[in-house]
């Protein structure tokens, strides 16, 4: 019997057909969570702050161009990195460059001018070399339709695996852990065409996560999802997350980004424009104006009730409407998101 | 929404289990009989087999095969027909009409073609249209591959299964869009609007394509689209049921030469 490939915690019960989110995403609002919360609203470290933003980088991109065919220069000498064990959320306007980012992580896409590297070493684009980065780098794609393209989900699981030259056991064993990871497993006979456009993109992560990669990179997951779906998608990827992976997302949910992410990058016509944890990345307006985003809508609130000296100076950001109710009602350490109906957004914030 | 229902069978009849080896071997050798005897008596019972597996062993209701069955067998009556019609001489006709110069009319070495080639069609199509009902594409795929099919077939077999879905939808919004703006609203539209609509079809299968081959090589693909089977057990009974199909239609297949029949 082989090593199960992904230990996660996302097996329990699984929820039911009301609203209710997962449990595992109620888990979120556990004790040791508070005490996290509140180590970090009193020890005000700038040092821990820079620590969740830049930690050991997993992949770095170095001083990259890269222009399509056509002409249009996607990436201009764009620098960043990837913590390792971190969720990072890539922000940007339609056309800022995020896609191509992320093909360029995964050496479909090899930069015309700069590097990639994974864990410190310059990516090779030899075959062995791109094989290594696409083990360990997966790439799930906005479109489910394009990344899917077996008869049946197994065996589109299977695809990925199979390319790692497993052998067949191993290859089941990474299938049906996958399969259960992603909560999918009474789909695994199912035609591919025959399923929604929410299982589709579980099975289509389902397939990328079979290859056991250290960092999973998904083009804007969350995209045409209805609110429940969304919340089981960011519950799987906060299992991932915990299982040591780094997950990178791109989003144009700004309030998602603010809540779930550890880190945000800010990508405007192919650069860089800012990097750090959200609360810091969302303060400056002006500069998400620039990049074609806004605030999220608690941090707007936040903003103006601090301006009118609703607060006292220096107070952290709240990262989530139940957090923000909580500050109004002066109770902020008894917020208990969980019980509060508003809580909204703040079951995607899980500490590491 | 599911264009073609036939799936919906695939993966829910009693014989879904089965071993597809079974099935295939029943289809192609049902198949195999009526196009070697060429007798439209034989291909009379291959279809009548065919039909009973389906109907008696998988449990399709009749009225759901002889469904699909209809529409390629309407395409081959079309084909018949036309074989059976054609100019002939009056002496020899069995039923003839002046047309211009000519004597349109049946002959008889026509028409026993025409039933010949209709009948080893309908058989055929029946036993198709069995495997179809009874056996998901991903299995008939993966049994090929265990026969050594050449994999490049196969895996075009299954990507054009796959991708056909995704055409008729990107055809259905497509279509929908144009109608909600006017575009079928005169003949002259509809004419430019399909036009539009099939050459939009073209460009995005080919970005469609694109879009694969990039997602392909995200997971490591080099060039050979290997997944992983499912595993079926053979069945001594359905083994023995397939032979001796096979033998009863072969026998029947003989007696019918030895005896002179059609």
């Amino acid at each position: 019997m082989s090593r199960a490939p992904h230990p996660l915690h996302v097996h329990g019960p699984r929820p039911g057909p009301d609203l209710q989110p997962p449990d595992d995403v109620l888990d979120a609002q556990a004790p040791h969570t508070h005490a996290t919360r509140d180590g970090l609203d009193h020890d005000d470290s700038h040092a821990r702050l820079h620590e969740l933003a830049h930690g050991t980088p997993i992949l770095e991109v170095e001083a990259v161009t890269f222009g399509y065919q056509d002409g249009a220069v996607a990436l201009r000498g764009l620098s960043l990195a990837i913590p390792k064990g971190r969720r990072v959320a890539v922000l940007g306007a339609n056309g800022s460059g995020k896609s191509t980012l992320f093909l360029t992580l995964n050496g479909i896409l090899r930069p015309d001018a700069g590097r990639v590297l994974l864990g410190g070493v310059p990516v090779r684009y030899d075959r062995a070399g791109l094989n290594d980065l696409r083990r360990r780098v997966g790439l799930v794609f906005q479109d489910p339709d394009s990344q899917l393209f077996a008869a049946s989900v197994r065996q589109d699981v299977s695809f990925g695996p199979i390319n790692l030259g497993l052998t067949g056991a191993e290859v089941r064993a990474r299938v049906e852990a996958a399969l259960a990871d992603t909560q999918i497993e009474d789909l695994a006979d199912r035609p591919t065409h025959l399923l929604s456009y929410g299982q589709k993109k579980r099975v289509a992560i389902a397939g990328v996560l079979a290859m056991d990669p250290e960092v999973l990179v998904a083009d804007e997951p969350t995209a045409g999802l209805d609110p429940e779906m969304t919340l089981r998608l960011l519950s799987l990827l906060n299992a991932l997350h915990r299982s040591g992976r780094t997950v990178v997302l791109s989003t144009h949910d700004l309030e998602l980004a603010y809540a779930w992410a550890d880190v945000a990058l800010v990508l405007r016509r192919g650069e860089l424009v800012a990097d750090g944890t959200p609360a810091r990345v969302f303060q400056d307006e002006e500069l998400l104006r620039r990049a074609g985003l806004v605030q999220p809508l608690v941090l707007q609130t936040f903003t103006r009730l601090e301006a009118a000296g609703y607060f006292p100076p220096g107070l952290p950001a709240p990262h989530s409407p139940a957090e923000l109710a909580a500050l109004v009602l002066g109770q902020r350490h008894a917020a208990r998101a969980n019980d509060d109906p508003v809580a909204g957004v703040s079951v995607f914030r899980r500490d590491a | 929404m599911n264009p073609f229902p036939v799936d919906a069978y695939a993966y829910a009849n009693r014989l879904h289990a089965a071993h597809p080896g079974e099935k295939l071997l029943f289809a192609g050798l049902t198949m195999g009989v009526a196009l070697a005897a060429g007798s439209p008596i034989v291909a009379a019972a291959g279809f009548a087999l065919a039909c009973l597996a389906a109907t008696r062993m998988a449990g399709i209701p009749l009225v759901v095969f002889l469904r699909f069955v209809r529409l390629p067998l309407g395409f081959v009556l079309a084909g018949a027909l036309s074989m059976a019609v054609s100019v002939v001489d009056p002496s020899a006709a069995l039923a003839s009409l002046p047309v211009g110069r000519w004597q349109v009319g049946v002959a008889p070495a026509g028409l026993s073609q025409a039933v010949r080639v209709f009948g080893v069609s309908a058989a055929c199509i029946a036993a198709g249209t069995f495997l179809a009902l009874t056996t998901p594409v991903a299995d008939i795929g993966a049994q090929l591959r265990r026969w050594r099919v050449p994999g490049l077939f196969v895996e075009l077999l299954l990507l054009v299964y796959r991708f056909v879905f995704v055409l008729v939808e990107t055809a259905q919004s497509i279509h929908l869009a144009q109608e909600a703006r006017l575009g079928y609203v005169t003949r002259r539209r509809t004419l430019h609007s399909v036009g539009l609509l099939v050459s939009s079809l073209l460009v995005r299968a080919l970005a469609r394509a694109d879009a694969l081959f990039t997602a392909l090589s995200a997971r490591g693909y080099t060039g050979r689209l290997d997944v992983l089977d499912e595993e079926f057990a053979w069945s001594r009974r359905n083994l023995g049921l397939v032979a001796a199909a096979a033998v009863a239609q072969l026998a029947f297949a003989i007696a019918t030469r030895l005896g002179g029949l059609p």
